[in-house]
């Protein structure tokens, strides 16, 4: 009894350690969905994706069950206007990171079948150009002010 | 001859004088602004452009978020911030009523929502660019959210214009990546100031750091409070104010 307890431990501890292991080209950090009204139709979600392999990598896409569709959207200032512009992709270079947040690169989450309250976590999956997708849980927060972002320390 | 040849620098003479009077006539008459960007004080507000001439705005009139009319009246003897967006508006829209949030409960804090010398409030207010998806019922969700005091106001979009004009608020709409009905609006991401009489007098560019506008406000406040509040019998005369006339 004792010894299977510990063999399954091991069998935890190994795969906690390769799931870590092939999470380590990417990884997200920071990440959350700012809280929005009750009938909100969409929502906007900002994380840090850091890319820790020697290639560039590329978001492709991004998709969640909560959601009709999801955009990768970046936020300009264009002929005095503030425009978010619809992008096909966006790239992480080798060894570097994005940062998505408030007048920057965001996900639009677009149609959410319910809007999540603050505190709740939402689902979304990550694609990349190399094959790679992820799943991160995100909380929805509040943004009380600009500095939330950089405050927030990044969940595991 | 002799004559003559006098007579002929004298109109040199008087030429160069014509000439010379000309030019500061013309330098007169451009350095009075005529269509030259309003005046502007430098550096005494930090966050701020001040109109040194405050800007007047044309008649509207539009509905709040729970349905009253708003009409220029509705300016008078308060200060009055005004930002522009839309509620499918995700990141900028809601980064800026956060930030007048921020500056509401500066003030609200220590108990500087109302000018203690006239008696003179502020109010915050939310103003659709996209009134066909903006409506009414629309706002009574969105702008509550941000702070139950803010003030939603939608209308007929030539309403909308006509109070976005004058204030230099240029917004467009634009097909988004999908759906036609998923248009967005671009659209100018100032905070504006509108004075106890119903003008504009300053512009908060982004990026907007709340405690600086508050911090700028108050000056502002402080400097042109009176002069909207001496001349009160001109708050029944609403908005359509030549400046020209009142500065006499
Ligand atoms: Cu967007």
């Amino acid at each position: 009894m004792k010894k299977s307890l510990n063999v399954s431990l091991i069998f935890i501890l190994l795969h906690l350690f390769s799931s870590a292991h092939a999470h380590q080209q990417v990884s997200v950090d920071n990440a959350w969905v700012r809280s929005a009204p009750p009938g909100a139709d969409v929502l906007a979600a900002y994380m840090i994706i850091k890319n820790k392999s020697e290639e560039t990598i590329t978001l492709t896409g991004v998709s969640g069950s909560m959601f009709g569709r999801i955009e990768i959207h970046r936020t300009e200032m264009h002929e005095g206007m503030m425009k978010m512009i619809p992008q096909e992709s966006m790239s992480v270079p080798a060894g570097g990171s994005v940062t998505l947040e408030p007048g920057g690169f965001h996900l639009m989450l677009i149609g959410p079948k319910t809007v999540p309250k603050e505190g709740e976590e939402i689902d979304l999956l990550l694609q990349f150009s190399n094959g790679h997708s992820q799943r991160i849980k995100v909380p929805v927060k509040a943004d009380k002010n600009k500095g939330g972002v950089m405050e927030e320390h990044g969940h595991h | 001859m002799k004559n003559n040849s006098i007579s002929s620098s004298q109109i040199q003479i008087l030429l160069l004088v014509l000439a010379g009077i000309l030019l500061l006539g013309l330098g007169i008459w451009f350095g009075k602004g005529h269509n030259s960007p309003p005046m502007m004080v430098a550096d005494e507000f930090p966050s701020a452009t001040v109109l040194e001439v405050p800007v007047p705005l044309l008649q509207f009139s539009l509905n709040d978020h729970i349905g009253k009319l708003f009409t220029p009246d509705n300016f008078m003897r308060k200060w009055t911030f005004i930002f522009f967006g839309y509620t499918h508006c995700p990141d900028v829209c809601p980064t800026a009523l956060v930030d007048m949030n921020n500056i509401y409960h500066d003030l609200a804090e220590k108990d500087e929502l109302i000018e203690k010398m006239f008696g003179v409030g502020t109010q915050f207010v939310f103003i659709t660019v996209d009134p066909e998806r903006d409506t009414v019922s629309e706002l009574r969700e969105y702008v509550p959210f941000f702070n139950k005091h803010f003030i939603g106001l939608t209308g007929d979009a030539d309403m909308i214009d006509s109070i976005a004009r004058p204030l230099g608020i240029a917004y467009r709409r634009v097909p988004g990546k999908d759906a036609e009905k998923d248009y967005l609006v671009d659209h100018s991401a100032s905070i504006l100031l509108i004075d106890p009489l119903g003008r504009m007098r300053a512009v908060f560019s982004p990026p907007h750091v709340p405690k600086t506008i508050a911090a700028d406000f108050r000056n502002i406040r402080k400097k042109y409070t009176e002069e909207c509040c001496i001349s009160g019998d001109e708050k029944t005369e609403t908005v359509i104010f030549d400046y020209r006339k009142e500065k006499k």
